[in-house]
């Protein structure tokens, strides 16, 4: 054998990774080009000249645009959409983490009881903030904020009790999930029917509460963590061949994993909280991934948060415009459009994904 | 000796009340009412067209229905309710009687039938499993509609018959139509382009109304357009941007009141501030001119709601309505029919 | 490289137990640890790779305290094969192999990394697979990959836990040989957990026998493999024949 084969394979090494490289690209071109096309679409009667219009008058001293387009582009329609954004990046990406960490296909940024401690935190602002919705907004997003917090320290601190394995951490987080929904029910059975509707319409989500000043924090802050998420890539890599072998390989699997679950917690939480929860995403956006461009986490984590983004925003776009003005939850539309796309994935391809 | 009352009512024919008073006069011997069991009854048609037969006149009556117990306490039959839903929190001095639900889709079967009374008065949400269960143990039900006026005049003459307030009812609704009259006089004449369009919000930011809402006919009644007539969603969330676009002249935005607090004006003033603090707004000709309200549910439904009703015209034609204080009438209402003091802050500014 | 494990307790619950287990390798050697179930092949495994941290003991790489090493540093000297791999996702070989320069890589895979993993697959004779997906491969050639990984690692000590313990003959071989090939070509070590006593002869240098978490002898396969020995440890009554190239043979009889 000589030594040309050994460089054949860097080529083909290569060549793969620029094929996962370009997808990421495509993915990220696909975003903006949605997002760019969404900034036309609304229940206000814009055409597409006076969209654009509208956003380059921001930037370039065109002509005069109404203040009607510049209020519903701006401050109505950018802030959603780049929301929307931001939301599904967050969900995907610490779907694909979590997953990653916890060894399961099945978990979802959800799954160690985040979800309904954020709703269980929203339902007490909710209920014993007393219909004062003002100040309620940011009660409420505190609340889901810190409530899912301390769920997932939970969890982990009743796992370290068991020596940290996966299983207890799944099963500790699906026992607190239930824990927290009996504590939701019994607020909404407490509680009069009209709050009981505000509760209801959290749990739904939706990204209708967008706003700069809140976008303006979350754009760096979700950025950052995903950031911070990536660089530990390669030891998610390892450590889905097992604890054993990932520790043999250097990594400090117990640390990883503290880690990764923390970062991916606080940004689950810091964008649910203001968005209420938003299913599906989470667990679908990785599979997807690794349907096309397998689970190397260098390449996963970013398209898993790049199809998140791309399967919300679509999603709300659709939610915003199907029958305008009134707004379909954003779940609704999430599960309509994703799940079939999903199914024929998983059914046109021939190889057993997931053992 | 037979007496029937026929009530016609402009908005529904000949529903409403369909009174069979079965006096048998050889039954008051007057030698101690209680010793012999009364075969005095009479007999009403609820919302859901069932003839129901209730002694005469009621002494002990379950109100599941938080406005049915409004009523009942504006009658001066407040001794009458042995039990009420715990949503049924006005007026206050109604908190003392013991709770036997939540509401009328909840209703707690064990302690209606323990505490037997005469009469159950629900609204729609009541089961027809339910209805059945406590009619199975003796116990009449009347289900009832709280939702629009002319529904809520014929339920308060129904009440006042079998709890022998008739007076007292009378007087009620005529307190309530003199209102109501002088709000269909006045916008009667005014054409459609005097009419404000409104937005009417409901708890959740954007969470509006569309026609055939209780909402919606309160817009209408007091001269108002409801821009959201026409959404096919009973109770849809808009696009804020589709508000925008739409610019109404005026937004009203109703904060639920579940308990027995009442708002205070920082309140309601807080609800304002994140209304007009809400991006996009500033455009729409209501926030520009400074016509948003913000007015608690409690002036919204059950007897009061004739209050939120002349808030609402007055809002939507101050010149119209000048001489018109709604505060005013609130006052009088409470006073004059619960021996309260007006207290707490109902609408903003 | 010397491989030392001096008087190494561990305990957790009550099935992994080890006992003052006192152990020298060599150089260019492959040692077999034998002993019933229970008796704490992986455990011992285990505790070498600093996968399981025992309560008591040291073990020395030239000489050097293992437990003071860097994990990194410590991972570029020991390459550890588990008893079965199981991949939740789906990974390429390639991708697999490559996870085994976590020890040597920042983020960015550089041209060595990937001459390394291309000549691994070529040396394990599985470069065809490189990018198949891994749960399309029977048992047998995942066990060479978990193999391909570890060695990707550039270690100086191989750790194999029970290599051959689900595979058929041909593969057992065939793993086998790749082991011996290994230690003679690149002048590592090997130590394997090993079910198969007449596999565990055939290969090995030297086998440690444990009994009862503690070792009961050690020597090359003449001296440990005794009828007398695999009745105190195993309760089996056996023959021991001459085998393949002069090798003990093991034949079980029966239970006593």
């Amino acid at each position: 054998m000589s030594d040309d084969e050994v460089f054949d394979a860097e080529e083909v090494y290569a060549r793969a990774s620029w094929k996962k490289t370009l997808f990421t690209l495509v993915l990220l071109g696909s975003v903006l080009a949605v997002a760019v096309f969404a900034t036309t679409m609304g229940a206000a009667s814009l055409g597409m000249g006076e969209s654009f219009g509208a956003v380059l008058a921001e930037f370039l001293p065109v002509e005069e645009v109404s203040t009607f387009a510049q209020v519903v582009v701006l401050q109505l329609r950018l802030p959603r959409i780049l929301m929307a954004i931001i939301t599904g990046i967050s969900l995907g990406v610490a779907g694909a983490v979590m997953q990653g960490v916890l060894r399961n296909p099945l978990v979802s940024p959800y799954t160690l009881g985040l979800s309904s401690g954020a709703a269980c935190g929203a339902a007490i602002a909710i209920v014993l903030g007393v219909g004062v919705f003002g100040t309620g907004r940011y009660i409420i997003v505190i609340n889901a904020f810190f409530f899912s917090l301390l769920t997932m320290a939970i969890v982990y601190g009743i796992s370290r009790m068991r020596g940290t394995s996966v299983e207890t951490l799944i099963l500790a987080g699906v026992a607190m999930g239930y824990l927290f929904s009996a504590v939701i029910s019994l607020l909404k059975y407490v509680s009069g029917h009209e709050e009981l509707r505000e509760i209801v319409f959290w749990l739904m989500g939706g990204l209708y509460t967008a706003r700069w000043e809140n976008v303006i924090i979350l754009i760096p802050a979700v950025l950052f963590f995903t950031m911070l998420l990536m660089r530990y890539s390669w030891d998610l890599n390892a450590m889905s061949a097992g604890e054993e072998v990932a520790s043999s390989l250097g990594i400090n699997v117990n640390r990883v994993r503290i880690i990764c679950l923390s970062l991916s917690a606080v940004l689950t939480a810091s964008v649910i909280a203001f968005t209420g929860i938003i299913g599906f995403i989470g667990l679908v956006s990785p599979h997807v991934c690794r349907l096309l461009i397998g689970s190397d986490h260098r390449y996963l984590i970013p398209c898993s948060g790049l199809i998140g983004a791309l399967v919300l925003l679509v999603s709300d776009t659709a939610c915003r415009t199907m029958i305008s003005p009134t707004e379909i939850p954003v779940g609704i539309v999430t599960s309509f459009i994703g799940v079939p796309f999903f199914l024929y994935l998983l059914v046109s391809r021939k190889r057993r994904w997931w053992q | 000796m037979i007496k029937v009352v026929i009530y016609v009512n402009k908005n529904q024919g000949i529903i409403g009340v369909l009174v069979c008073l079965c006096l048998l006069s050889l039954a008051l011997t007057g030698s101690g009412g209680e010793a012999t069991p009364s075969s005095d009854t009479v007999t009403i048609v609820d919302y859901t067209g069932q003839s129901v037969e209730v002694p005469y006149p009621v002494d002990r009556v379950v109100s599941l229905s938080s406005s049915a117990s409004e009523i009942i306490c504006a009658l001066g039959a407040s001794d009458k309710i042995i039990g009420r839903g715990s949503s049924s929190i006005f007026p206050p001095y109604i908190e003392d009687v013991p709770i036997v639900g939540k509401s009328s889709y909840t209703p707690s079967i064990e302690l209606i039938i323990e505490l037997d009374p005469d009469v159950l008065i629900a609204d729609t949400m009541l089961t027809g499993d339910n209805r059945e269960m406590i009619e199975a143990a003796g116990i009449p039900v009347i289900e009832e509609s709280f939702v629009d006026p002319p529904r809520v005049t014929s339920v308060m003459s129904n009440l006042g018959l079998i709890l022998d307030k008739e007076e007292r009812a009378r007087e009620l609704i005529s307190f309530i139509d003199q209102y109501q009259s002088i709000i269909e006089e006045r916008t009667a004449d005014s054409r459609s382009e005097d009419k404000p369009a409104v937005f009417l919000e409901r708890g959740q930011p954007y969470r509006t109304a569309s026609a055939s809402t209780s909402s919606h006919n309160c817009i209408t009644t007091a001269g108002g357009i409801n821009i959201a007539s026409g959404e096919s969603v009973k109770y849809p969330t808009v696009s804020p941007e589709w508000v925008v676009e739409m610019n109404p002249e005026i937004i009203v935005r109703s904060v639920w009141a579940t308990t027995g607090e009442t708002f205070t004006r920082e309140d309601l003033k807080e609800e304002s501030d994140e209304l007009l603090s809400r991006p996009g707004l500033s455009e729409v000709k209501a926030v520009k001119d400074g016509r948003v309200y913000v007015h608690s549910s409690k002036i919204n439904s059950g007897v009061r709601s004739i209050v939120g009703e002349l808030y609402f015209a007055k809002w939507f034609h101050p010149a119209v309505f000048e001489d018109i204080d709604p505060e005013a009438v609130h006052r009088d209402l409470v006073q004059e029919f619960y021996g309260l003091e007006l207290e707490g802050v109902y609408v903003y500014p | 490289m010397k491989l030392k494990v001096k008087d190494l307790s561990f305990s957790y619950g009550s099935a992994n137990t080890l006992e003052d287990i006192t152990m020298e390798l060599d150089k260019g050697e492959i040692v077999s640890l034998v002993g019933p179930n229970g008796a704490g092949k992986s455990t011992l495994i285990k505790c070498i790779d600093r996968i399981l941290k025992p309560q008591k003991g040291t073990v020395f790489v030239d000489g050097k305290e293992a437990a003071r090493l860097s994990s990194k540093d410590f991972s570029k000297m020991m390459g550890y094969v588990p008893q079965s791999t199981l991949e939740v996702f789906p990974y390429t070989v390639f991708d697999i192999v490559l996870m085994g320069r976590r020890p040597h890589i920042g983020w960015r895979v550089t041209s060595n990394d990937v001459k390394v993993v291309a000549r691994t697959l070529r040396f394990m004779g599985i470069e065809e697979f490189a990018s198949r997906y891994f749960d399309e491969l029977s048992g047998g050639e995942k066990q060479k990959i978990a193999m391909a990984r570890a060695l990707a690692q550039e270690p100086k000590v191989l750790l194999l836990d029970e290599p051959t313990s689900n595979l058929d003959i041909k593969h057992q071989l065939e793993v086998m040989n790749i082991v011996k090939k290994l230690v003679q070509e690149r002048k590592i070590s090997a130590v394997m957990a090993m079910h198969d006593l007449n596999l565990a002869s055939r290969f090995s240098d030297n086998m440690v026998m444990l009994k009862d978490k503690g070792v009961f002898t050690v020597g090359d396969p003449e001296s440990v493999l005794t009828p007398a020995n695999i009745e105190n440890v195993y309760g089996v009554r056996a023959e021991v024949r001459n085998g393949h190239m002069g090798r003990p043979y093991v034949m079980p009889i029966e239970p006593l």
